[in-house]
């Protein structure tokens, strides 16, 4: 297992200690940031500034996908968006099978990187998985 | 500027059709809204052709000229277009840009679509998309909207499930939906779950099939006798916020807003509207984005029968995605068909008795929270 799938490694970067943080940028009109990070800044045209993002916040809406998961996903599996804290960044992610359970609207949650599944490739790879803070060691 | 008129129309019910290629479906359905304006493969100026699907799934490309040289149309403009389940709607619009611009007299659209078959899979946005990798599949876009709705409005799984069983209860009157037996509130909640709130009766099926309409100038509409009109056409994409707001589709919002500004009216002179029920969910906001009810209450208007045949404004009398069936390419034609054949009073056992304003409304592709694109396309008398 090498990391993240190559589809991933330009949004997220795995810390030392497997906290993930977001590859953002600002890029948005009026200075706002987006994620995935963008190349161009949308009000100039100019190249966008990078900035990254410590990817803790709130979950705003979270389902359990029961059919048949893609990518050797465990089934069933839960998705969501989470609020990013102070970013304005809603951010869809994959949650930890250990915090699925007891998910819900405003819980908090920190991104962090474990092996799940399979990339596009068939090999194992780290994916970001949001986890219940309260969850973690 | 001239008045676009739809002078034909047909569809081939949904359904499987193992034996059949796209070509063959589309072919048959443009041969039969050919038949029914009247008019001649020669008399056709323009064509489009919408599929999403063939590419992926049987390595085909520009399959548009292939579909209308079966029925005798060549050396004429042909249009190929993919734009995810709005493929056919925006090949109408196209073709409407075409007729208003002087371009043509008579276009021909086409949808087709073959999808039962093993290679398919689930849908997803593209395996190089983030969101993709990381678990997105279509209806988990659309229960995250529907677990959202619930939190913020009090909506309730029977509310959801209402639409399924109303939907059922409209193919039951049409000859070509592909899944016609009712079904009731209980045996939707009891369905296996595909992802929380959506049972496998709230996801609309996949299915094989074909549509297409013949639209003319007014010159040629008033030779053909062809009184329904197109009123507004809107093709739009989502905005991409960085914080989408998953229980108000602003995107909706936004392109009725202005395709009633084109047609001149508002919700309230629809008489029958078809709308992109992929998930129960979906036609829930869309009652809300198209104005039919206040943000939050789509719930109560299925419940309370507004949107039956026989309530205020009846929505998907074809039974809709959740039952006609779902063939990506051909679905936003059949939509403009189905409500045409209602305001010329051609729609038998489910005709909207005096239907005179119809709305056709779609929208396909997930990007960011949000839709890739949305069309709106009203006709009337």
């Amino acid at each position: 297992m090498t990391g993240l799938p190559p589809e991933l490694a330009g949004a997220y970067r795995v810390l030392d200690d497997r906290h993930v943080v977001l590859l953002a940028a600002r890029a948005g009109a009026d200075g706002a940031l987006t994620f995935p990070r963008r190349a161009w800044n949308a009000a100039t045209l100019a190249p966008a500034e990078p900035v990254e993002v410590a990817a803790v916040g709130r979950v705003y809406s979270h389902t359990t996908v029961c059919a048949k998961a893609p990518y050797g996903l465990p089934t069933p599996y839960a998705v969501g968006y989470v609020d990013i804290d102070g970013t304005g960044l809603r951010v869809f992610g994959l949650f930890d099978q250990d915090s699925a359970a007891a998910l819900a609207p405003g819980q908090r949650v920190e991104l962090v990187a474990r092996p799940v599944g399979v990339g596009n490739d068939g090999a194992a790879c780290l994916r970001p998985v949001f986890r219940r803070l309260e969850d973690a060691a | 500027m001239t008045i676009v008129h739809i002078a034909g129309s047909a569809v081939l019910p949904f359904g499987r059709y193992p034996a059949r290629d796209v070509v063959s479906l589309g072919a048959e359905a443009a041969r039969a809204a050919l038949a029914d304006s009247g008019l001649r493969p020669a008399d056709v100026g323009f064509g489009v052709f919408a599929n999403a699907l063939a590419g992926r799934l049987f390595g085909a490309s520009t399959l548009g000229q292939n579909v209308l040289a079966e029925v005798g149309v060549a050396g004429i403009p042909v249009l190929n277009v993919e734009n995810a389940c709005t493929s056919g709607s925006t090949a109408v619009h196209l073709a409407c840009t075409a007729i208003r611009a002087g371009e043509a007299e008579v276009a021909l659209v086409v949808g087709a679509e073959k999808m039962c078959v093993p290679q398919l899979g689930l849908i997803n946005s593209g395996e190089t998309e983030v969101d993709t990798l990381l678990g997105l599949v279509t209806p988990a876009s659309f229960a995250l909207r529907a677990q959202r709705h619930m939190h913020e409005f009090g909506t309730r799984p029977e509310q959801l499930a209402a639409v399924a069983v109303k939907n059922r209860a409209h193919a039951g009157r049409n000859p070509a939906a592909m899944f016609r037996q009712p079904v009731t509130l209980e045996e939707v909640l009891a369905a296996p779950m595909i992802a929380t709130p959506l049972t496998r009766l709230q996801c609309c099926p996949i299915a094989d099939g074909a549509a297409a309409l013949v639209l003319v100038s007014e010159r040629v509409a008033r030779r053909l006798g062809a009184t329904v009109r197109v009123a507004a056409s809107v093709l739009t994409t989502g905005t991409y916020e960085t914080a989408p707001e998953l229980a108000r589709w602003e995107t909706d919002r936004r392109a009725a807003g202005l395709a009633y500004e084109q047609a001149g009216l508002g919700p309230g002179d629809l008489h029958v509207v078809e709308c992109h029920d992929a998930f129960t969910i979906a036609e829930l906001l869309h009652y809300e984005g198209l104005g039919l009810c206040p943000p939050g209450e789509g719930g109560a208007y299925v419940e309370g029968g507004a949107a039956a045949l026989g309530g205020r404004t009846p929505v998907n009398p074809s039974g809709g995605l959740l039952s006609r069936g779902h063939p990506v390419g051909a679905t936003g034609v059949a939509q403009v068909v189905e409500i045409a054949q209602h305001l010329q009073g051609r729609a038998g056992e489910r005709q909207v008795p005096g239907a005179r304003v119809g709305l056709a409304h779609c929208m396909g592709g997930d990007k960011d929270g949000d839709t890739k694109s949305c069309t709106i396309i009203i006709l009337r008398t």
